[in-house]
């Protein structure tokens, strides 16, 4: 296996990886915070798509990209992704607090189908994929004869920068100390005279506003949403939360990565049929060596 | 005492278990056929999916059906009566679908026209020939279809083997490719074109390299951009859906990789030159549909009657479901009846021109009669291409 | 904790002290039905009213069987004979399900990967090699069980969420396989699989195979809770409630996970292999994710570990999307919507282990004035039955 075919294969992975790491996070975090597999992530990432498709599309004119447009819709999908999750957990996560985790995952599940057939049943959206308003130029530059755009250099280095800002609020703040105080043991923190029902919300609305800012740069990139864009990533993300360690920032974006590269290059080596099987085959003996991810800490069980 | 509580517990189940089944009884409502007299409707029954991830290509086939069914009930219906659709969905699913032919056939249904999705056909198919009225399928064309010798199934769109026969022709003669990577989405007919048309390269000038599969969620094609770069192809021939092959062609061409891409019939859509944008220029495809994409004035009516009818452009099934509800239309006048075996008998003889060329059907329900051309992108549309295959 | 607390067993609720339940679990039969029958040690009810109970129930019961027996004489049309199929096909499923998320405890989302072995097994053989449905089961069931082995040997130590990664990554290897290879038949999957033959009977109708499906239900739920009340199914339900204290009483957690999961996929391959039968054909789109999740979602509403939650849940989850089809492209919304609506409301499912709370119904009604709160009060005093309020 040259070199020449491995490392663009590599690059893409960690391309595709810093997607996978954005949502992930969100779902690492909201995964520590309430031992939630919440399916409906995936759907918080696409719903955040068509929504700034929608507002993109009202204030776009030609076909010249209008950076500032982009940076502000940016910023207005990424806070409605974070109420969408807040929402969605006031409405039907923390009513059910003392529930069952797998009647929570039903429930996400519910939420994720609201989700998707809301959206199928938009006249105008519909099944339809839907071309992005704003289509980023090509030009780059090239690194051992495979070519670069700006535009994906651009979006890993956004990507880095909000994954590094969630990390040190997460592990440099009083904030975050409260969060991890919460995940760990929330009656505990409760006595500590925190307000735990706001920082729960305050995880979700973090996590959702991760997945606006994927949504806005994948649409960007990929140039199209659907419907049903948000279910095989948020599945993927979920899987890269486990594989770097769930509950933690720094094992979830270390889990994309590595999942966007497993996938990249079991493509190039096995060929894209048995890209999520190789994958999946690493995942199952990542976690056979370490049980609890590459990152995970052992969180020892009360008797 | 355990066991007299367990009765008791399985007494509830089983109410409850009669209690759903009964809800969905009532809530069925059964309609008995009633024979046609001049006033009353011919009820056509149409299942295809109006949910999942193919909910795209349902809506194509309902709303090309729906046009069709609403100029021919414009010039008088059929033999005086009108076309009323009943649509169900079958989700692309066994189950489903099983559940939609019962309740169509239920309902009264003279004829079922649609369906996408073959794996969802396939035990639909008993349900009609019971009920002895005509199954045409739009889309799903699944040799394993008219393998089981139900006489009543008709499939509109052609199998593989006349697209892939005009691709081999097309890549070995017009575009003189030497390494052709082949990429299909893991469906029925995409996998099926792909490796016809690998099959039909053997011991050619073109050598098909070894055919990649995508899952067809996949939206970051740049692990097969690689391999394509690797692996030295010299063309790409793409036997997926539209909207994927707008990624794949986009990432394609940011990476540096300017190889003539040309896409099968599936990947023929509007949507495909406003996503994939200027990077949709210069693209082939091999098509059998000829709508208002190319010349002709039959085609552009359709397509204008579409947009108007629908707001939305018509995509690859849209014509076949066309000429689906057309070939029904057709073959109930020519047996001057509606009633189902008359229907299935001159379904059998119909011949007819239609969008997607002449229209009929081989003695076990294949299409017959298909043309495939090869269109181009250019200016933003798709038109003839200058050099087409010879036959 | 008190039996009739609505938190169902297994809740995560960090900080409280589950280390009695898990004990008293271990020991324990099944809870609600030694409390039903008075069997607590209060004064015996009164024995003309058990009578008459036991009575009800008998004749409750069998008139329950027999309407579920003679539904196909009822002439009710093909459609509602198809999901009556299909739920008792969901009930088969669910109670498999049952054993490794029900007793167990673990979470399993992949659980259509035994469906498919033994679908594909059936196909495979019947298809190819031409042998009688009947004996393509017993490799199926093999081959489901070598798939558990092979899966659950190594995971199973994991903890619930790590473990259900991997079963996902389980189901979508399955899935990926079959749609891959040729031998499969590919994304085609494999058509014209043979009906079941059973002696000189061949089974061809939708009535036939209800009632097929009918009998595989009934021997799953004998076997459930055959094994719920042996010593295999309280060590299963020691280990959900806590497996640190399953662990410290002597119990071996990751071989009992291990039996655990080989019966949930000998129940699902078995019901894979007649599903063939009955569809005639199989294709992969049939055993991804969404029929994992399709079992889970059943068990969840219907209550986890409870049988007969099961089976309602299993009704529920295939007759609702049919009944919401007046909605058209609507109805999986509504469906969501309901679901959401179950969850919140009734977390611990519609028939819960804890039984469906109609005793405290009875007591709710029972605090209102009037002849009958008065008549309820009154016989429940005499049958001596407590409850905590």
């Amino acid at each position: 296996m040259s070199w020449n075919v491995v490392f663009p294969d590599i690059v893409a992975g960690l391309f595709l990886g810093a997607f996978l790491a954005l949502i992930a996070v969100g779902y690492s975090m909201v995964y520590g915070i309430l031992r939630l597999i919440n399916f409906a992530h995936g759907d918080f990432y696409m719903a955040a798509a068509f929504v700034s498709y929608a507002v993109l599309g009202a204030v776009t004119v030609g076909t010249k990209v209008n950076w500032g447009n982009v940076i502000w819709v940016g910023l207005v999908t990424m806070i409605a992704g974070g109420v969408l999750a807040v929402c969605v957990e006031r409405l039907v996560y923390r009513p059910m607090s003392r529930a069952a985790i797998l009647s929570l995952m039903i429930a996400a599940l519910g939420v994720s189908q609201i989700l998707e057939n809301g959206v199928l049943n938009i006249p105008s959206w519909g099944s339809n994929y839907l071309p992005y308003p704003v289509t980023p130029p090509s030009n780059g530059f090239s690194v051992a004869s495979v070519h670069y755009t700006w535009t994906q250099l651009g979006i890993v280095v956004i990507a880095v920068v909000l994954i590094v800002a969630v990390y040190w609020i997460v592990n440099h703040t009083m904030l975050g100390t409260a969060m991890r105080a919460v995940a760990q043991d929330r009656a505990a923190t409760t006595l500590m005279g925190i307000n735990t029902d706001r920082i729960i919300s305050l995880v979700f609305f973090i996590g959702g506003a991760l997945a606006g800012a994927a949504a806005v740069m994948a649409s960007l990139y990929y140039g199209q949403i659907n419907y049903l864009m948000g279910f095989s990533i948020g599945l993927q993300a979920f899987t890269a939360a486990v594989l770097g360690g769930i509950g933690s920032v720094a094992g979830a974006a270390i889990g994309g990565l590595m999942l966007g590269i497993l996938e990249s290059v079991g493509t190039g080596l096995f060929g894209a049929q048995w890209a999520l099987m190789f994958a999946f085959g690493a995942l199952v003996l990542t976690l056979w060596v370490r049980p609890t991810g590459l990152l995970g800490e052992r969180v020892g069980q009360r008797v | 005492m355990k066991i007299r509580s367990a009765l008791q517990r399985s007494a509830i189940a089983g109410t409850a278990v009669l209690a759903t089944s009964g809800s969905v009884f009532a809530f069925t409502g059964v309609a008995s056929a009633s024979k046609p007299h001049a006033a009353s409707p011919y009820v056509v029954g149409v299942s295809e999916p109006e949910t999942g991830a193919e909910a795209q290509a349902g809506t194509e086939i309902y709303d090309g059906e729906r046009l069709a069914a609403n100029k021919i009930n414009a010039a008088g219906g059929v033999l005086g009566h009108k076309i009323v659709l009943k649509e169900e969905d079958d989700a692309c699913d066994p189950q489903t679908s099983v559940n939609a032919a019962n309740k169509l056939v239920s309902l009264g249904v003279q004829a079922q026209v649609g369906g996408y999705c073959s794996s969802a056909a396939q035990p639909a198919e008993p349900i009609y020939s019971r009920a002895k009225i005509p199954n045409i399928q739009a889309a799903a064309n699944s040799a394993t279809l008219t393998q089981a010798g139900y006489h009543n199934v008709f499939l509109v769109d052609p199998n593989g083997v006349p697209e892939s026969k005009a691709a081999a022709s097309f890549f070995t003669k017009v575009l003189k490719v030497k390494k052709l990577l082949i990429v299909d989405d893991q469906s029925t007919y995409a996998v099926s074109i792909a490796r016809l048309t690998a099959a039909a390269l053997k011991g050619t000038s073109t050598e098909a390299l070894p055919i990649q599969a995508v899952p067809d969620t996949t939206q970051d094609f740049t692990a097969i951009v690689n391999t394509a770069r690797s692996d030295g192809a010299t063309g790409i021939y793409w036997t997926g859906y539209f909207a994927q092959g707008a990624e794949f062609v986009r990432q394609l061409r940011s990476a540096g990789l300017n190889i003539p891409f040309t896409g099968a019939d599936g990947s023929v859509d509007p949507t495909f030159i406003k996503d994939a944008g200027a990077d949709a220029t210069g693209t082939y495809a091999t098509i059998a549909v000829l709508t208002s994409f190319l010349t002709g004035s039959a085609a552009k009516a359709f397509d204008s009657g579409y947009t108007k009818a629908f707001h939305s452009q018509p995509g690859p099934y849209s014509a076949y479901g066309y000429d689906a509800m057309y070939a029904l239309a057709h073959a109930a006048k020519n047996a001057g009846s509606l009633a189902g075996p008359k229907v299935i008998a001159a379904l059998h003889k119909v011949k007819f021109s239609g969008l997607t060329g002449e229209v009929s059907f081989a003695a076990n329900g294949t299409r017959v009669g298909a043309h495939f051309v090869i269109v181009e992108v250019k200016h933003g549309t798709y038109v003839l291409a200058p050099h087409q295959p010879p036959a | 904790m008190a039996n009739g607390s609505s938190s169902p067993p297994g809740t995560s609720d960090i900080g409280s002290d589950v280390s009695a339940r898990g004990i008293r679990a271990a020991a324990e039969p099944s809870r609600p039905a030694a409390r039903r029958a008075g069997a607590s040690g209060g004064p015996r009810p009164d024995s003309r009213l058990a009578t008459m109970a036991r009575n009800r129930s008998a004749l409750i019961v069998l008139a329950a069987l027999a309407a579920a027996a003679i539904l196909p004489e009822t002439g009710q049309g093909n459609y509602v004979m198809s999901i009556a199929v299909q739920i008792e096909i969901l009930m088969c499923l669910v109670l498999g399900l049952n054993f490794v998320v029900g007793y167990a405890g673990m979470l399993d989302l992949g659980f259509a990967a035994f469906f498919a072995i033994g679908a594909y097994m059936t196909g495979l053989l019947s298809v190819d090699l031409h042998w009688p449905i009947l004996a393509t089961i017993p490799p199926a069931i093999g081959a489901a069980l070598l798939g558990a082995v092979f899966v659950g040997l190594p995971t199973l130590r994991l903890r619930s969420d790590y473990l259900a990664v991997v079963t996902l990554g389980f189901g979508e290897i399955i899935q990926e396989v079959v749609t891959n290879l040729n031998q499969t038949g590919g994304p085609e999957g494999i058509s014209g699989i043979p009906p079941l033959r059973i002696g000189g009977l061949v089974v061809t109708t939708n009535d036939g195979y209800y009632n097929v499906f009918l009998v595989l239900v009934l021997v799953f739920v004998a076997v459930s809770f055959r094994v719920r009340h042996s010593r295999l199914g309280r060590a299963w339900l020691a280990i959900r409630e806590d497996e640190d204290t399953a662990q410290a009483m002597g119990i071996k957690v990751r071989r009992f996970k291990l039996y655990a999961y080989m019966a949930g996929s000998v129940f699902g391959s078995i019901t894979g292999s007649l599903y063939g039968s009955a569809f005639i054909a199989i294709a992969p789109p049939s055993f991804g994710f969404n029929e994992s999740l399709l079992v889970v979602m059943a068990v969840s509403i219907g209550g986890i570990g409870s049988i007969w939650g099961g089976l309602l849940g299993a009704g529920i989850v295939v007759a609702f999307p049919e009944v919401f089809r007046q909605f058209a492209q609507a109805r999986l919304l509504v469906f969501g919507v309901v679901l959401v609506l179950i969850m919140v409301l009734r977390p611990q499912g519609v028939w819960p282990e804890s039984g469906l709370g109609l005793d405290r119904a009875a007591r709710f009604v029972a605090r209102f004035p009037g002849r009958r709160g008065e008549a309820i009060a009154a016989r429940r005093r005499a049958a001596g039955v407590e409850r905590t309020p």
